[in-house]
């Protein structure tokens, strides 16, 4: 059985079809890529994974651990282990990172400074959660409260647009050991910056227009978007 | 005539004058005040709230007098906190600061309150540094009665105290609450004050702040629940030197209307005020915010007024501020919003229910940072913020 099963998904922001049939499977354990252009849909395909309200499963189906969550509310399935990192996240005026984080790990049980230390977030536990942080900040301070939910299925959202190259060797590091902890990961790069230095990556898709054009091996396809970019499935593949 | 009888005077020929600012709800049942040793309200207990701790108190409910004490430690360096009709035939000196801020012929509230004033007069000497804060409760449990308190406060040269003020009601009625506070030069105080009021409940709050040279004043005020209305506006004169922070919270529930704001007055150079604001308005509330700050010398303010709609509601922020000075400088925002969508999408992402989401996002609206608040008064402060952000959205 599979840990996340997409069939033939239908999705919709504010009435405009966004997602357009996209159908795939996740094993327990392994880590995907998610690539296209800017616009394509990335973000939205991770968002209706995780039931973010406003983007609406207009048909098709969401299977985690064999069950339909398709209609499931976002903190149940955060309870069941789906996690998303996001891109943007918005800012929360008047809450620190840390009160987050403590009521974040008072019922996920996770030790929030051990893991605030070995992110490096640990001297931004007091200020504002994604207010008045740097780019590389967020996306640490993002990673940092996500993990701290104990994800089974960890969604990520371009942690590495806009991070010099040492910050995205450090990131994929620590999605390496998030990995190997068992955890699966669904990792959404336009730049693909991150791909080359992950210690591991079993399957490529490629979003184009809302569409899946690939799904397969990374090799091969992976330098091909590198070099000459996302207009080679202009025609589908 | 001597000046009390002059006060007595002056209010007797208000009592049909009607406030200039604000409802007006009408005096009901007025009592002079009376000592009856006893229990605190059980609306203020349940706000957590006693006069029986710290470095001394008092509470009154209705016009009774229920406490009031000083610790032994404060009482023998001169500290005083006595009810006020006592202090007006024990203490010569307190007619310097008796209806020296406000005129008792003001409106009918203040006249009312001037001719049965209960409240309580207190005083820390120069130099005295309080320790632990001073704890006053005010509650009223009488069907229609209208409470009238009178708070004198003197802080004497570089004197230190933490003040802090519950009052809450479990009926209907109105409070109507004069407070005359003076900050000798380079006195510290910081002065916290809660309410909780019922549905058909009015508060008529009429504060002045007398801040002397050097004085530093940080000033709280956190309003679980607006009631039908409320009129406060604190008015603050500061000298040469004076530093002011004001932070304020007001939970303008459905039908209540609420006038409020604070006046702020730089008298001398140096002076450093900051003034924060912070509405929430529920559905069908109406709130006017009047926040000004003149300059009358090189002084710096900052204001900011926010207002949060959880519902159809009405806010008017009203900002003004006055140069008298060339080098004044004052800068007010304002701002009315809603929450955000994306904020409450974002937060049920991270496995909170949409009403902890709320929660926790009006949390972080009203959220006060105090500066120098001791430990104790932050903690009750921030559970009635918390108590303040579930009552939103529940
Ligand atoms: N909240 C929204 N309302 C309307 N359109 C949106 C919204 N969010 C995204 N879109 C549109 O959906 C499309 C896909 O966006 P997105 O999923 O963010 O793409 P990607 O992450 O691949 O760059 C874009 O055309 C974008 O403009
Ligand atoms: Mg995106």
């Amino acid at each position: 059985m599979p840990l996340l099963k997409l069939e033939n998904l239908h999705v919709s922001i504010g009435g405009r079809k966004i997602i357009d049939n996209v159908s795939l499977e996740i094993e327990s354990g392994e880590v995907h890529l998610l690539m296209g252009p800017n616009g394509a849909g990335k973000s939205t395909l991770l968002k209706a994974i995780a039931g973010v309200r406003g983007v609406e499963v207009v048909s098709g189906r969401i299977l985690f651990e064999g069950e339909e969550i398709t209609g499931l509310h976002a903190w149940e399935r955060v309870r069941r282990g789906i996690v998303l990192v996001w891109q943007n996240p918005p800012g929360i005026e008047g809450v620190s990172v840390r009160e987050l984080a403590e009521k974040i790990s008072r019922r996920s049980g996770v030790d929030y400074r051990s893991l605030a230390e070995k992110l490096g977030v640990a001297e931004l536990l007091d200020r504002e959660v994604h207010r008045r942080l740097s780019g590389g900040e967020m996306r640490r301070v993002e990673l940092f409260l996500s993990l701290l939910l104990k994800p089974k299925l960890l969604l990520v959202d371009e942690v590495d647009s806009g991070v010099d190259v040492e910050n995205i060797a450090r990131l994929a590091q620590v999605l390496d050991e998030v990995r190997e902890q068992g955890v699966s990961l669904l990792i959404v790069t336009h730049s693909g910056a991150i791909a080359s230095r992950l210690s591991r990556v079993d399957r490529l898709h490629v979003l184009y227009r809302g569409r899946l054009v690939y799904s397969g091996d990374p090799r091969g396809v992976l330098d091909k978007i590198l070099s000459q970019g996302y207009k080679v499935f202009a025609g589908g593949c | 005539m001597g000046w009390i009888e002059e006060v007595v005077r002056r209010a007797e020929r208000a009592l049909d004058k009607p406030p200039s600012f604000g409802l007006d709800p009408g005096l009901g049942k007025l009592l002079e005040p009376v000592e009856a040793w006893g229990e605190e309200l059980d609306a203020l207990k349940r706000l957590g709230v006693t006069a029986r701790r710290g470095a001394g108190g008092f509470a009154q409910t209705d016009n009774k007098i229920v406490y009031v004490g000083v610790a032994e430690a404060y009482r023998k360096l001169g500290v005083i906190i006595m009810p006020l009709r006592e202090a007006l035939k024990k203490i010569p000196w307190i007619e310097k600061y008796y209806w020296r801020l406000l005129p008792p012929d003001l409106d009918r509230y203040t006249a009312a309150t001037a001719l049965y004033e209960g409240g309580t007069f207190i005083y820390i000497p120069p130099g005295v540094k309080v320790r632990a804060p001073i704890n006053v409760a005010y509650g009223v449990g009488l069907e229609g009665e209208t409470q009238t308190v009178h708070n004198v406060i003197v802080v004497g040269e570089g004197a230190e105290v933490d003040l802090f003020y519950a009052c809450g009601a479990s009926v209907h009625g109105v409070h109507v609450g004069v407070t005359e506070l003076y900050l000798e030069p380079r006195a510290k105080a910081t002065y916290t004050m809660v309410h909780s009021w019922p549905k058909n409940f009015y508060l008529r709050a009429y504060t002045k702040v007398s801040m002397g040279e050097e004085s530093r004043l940080e000033y709280y005020y956190v309003n679980i629940s607006s009631g039908a209305g409320i009129a406060s506006k604190p008015s603050f004169t500061m000298r040469r030197g004076a530093r002011l922070h004001l932070d304020t919270v007001i939970r303008v529930v459905e039908g209540s209307k609420v006038y409020t704001g604070a006046r702020v007055v730089g008298e001398g150079e140096g002076v450093r005020a900051e003034v924060l604001s912070k509405v929430l308005a529920h559905h069908g509330s109406y709130t006017l915010n009047l926040v000004e700050v003149e300059a009358n010398a090189d002084i710096e303010s900052h204001s900011d007024c926010k207002a949060l709609l959880l519902g159809d509601a009405t806010v008017e922020t009203v900002p003004k501020i006055v140069a008298r000075s060339p080098k004044a400088q004052l800068s007010h925002e304002a701002s009315i919003g809603v929450l955000s969508e994306d904020a409450i999408a974002y937060l049920e992402s991270k496995g909170f229910s949409e009403e902890e989401a709320k929660s926790i996002l009006v949390y972080g609206f009203i959220a006060i940072k105090p500066k120098t608040l001791p430990p104790p008064l932050a903690r009750i402060l921030d559970s009635m913020l918390q108590a303040l952000a579930r009552q939103a959205v529940g």
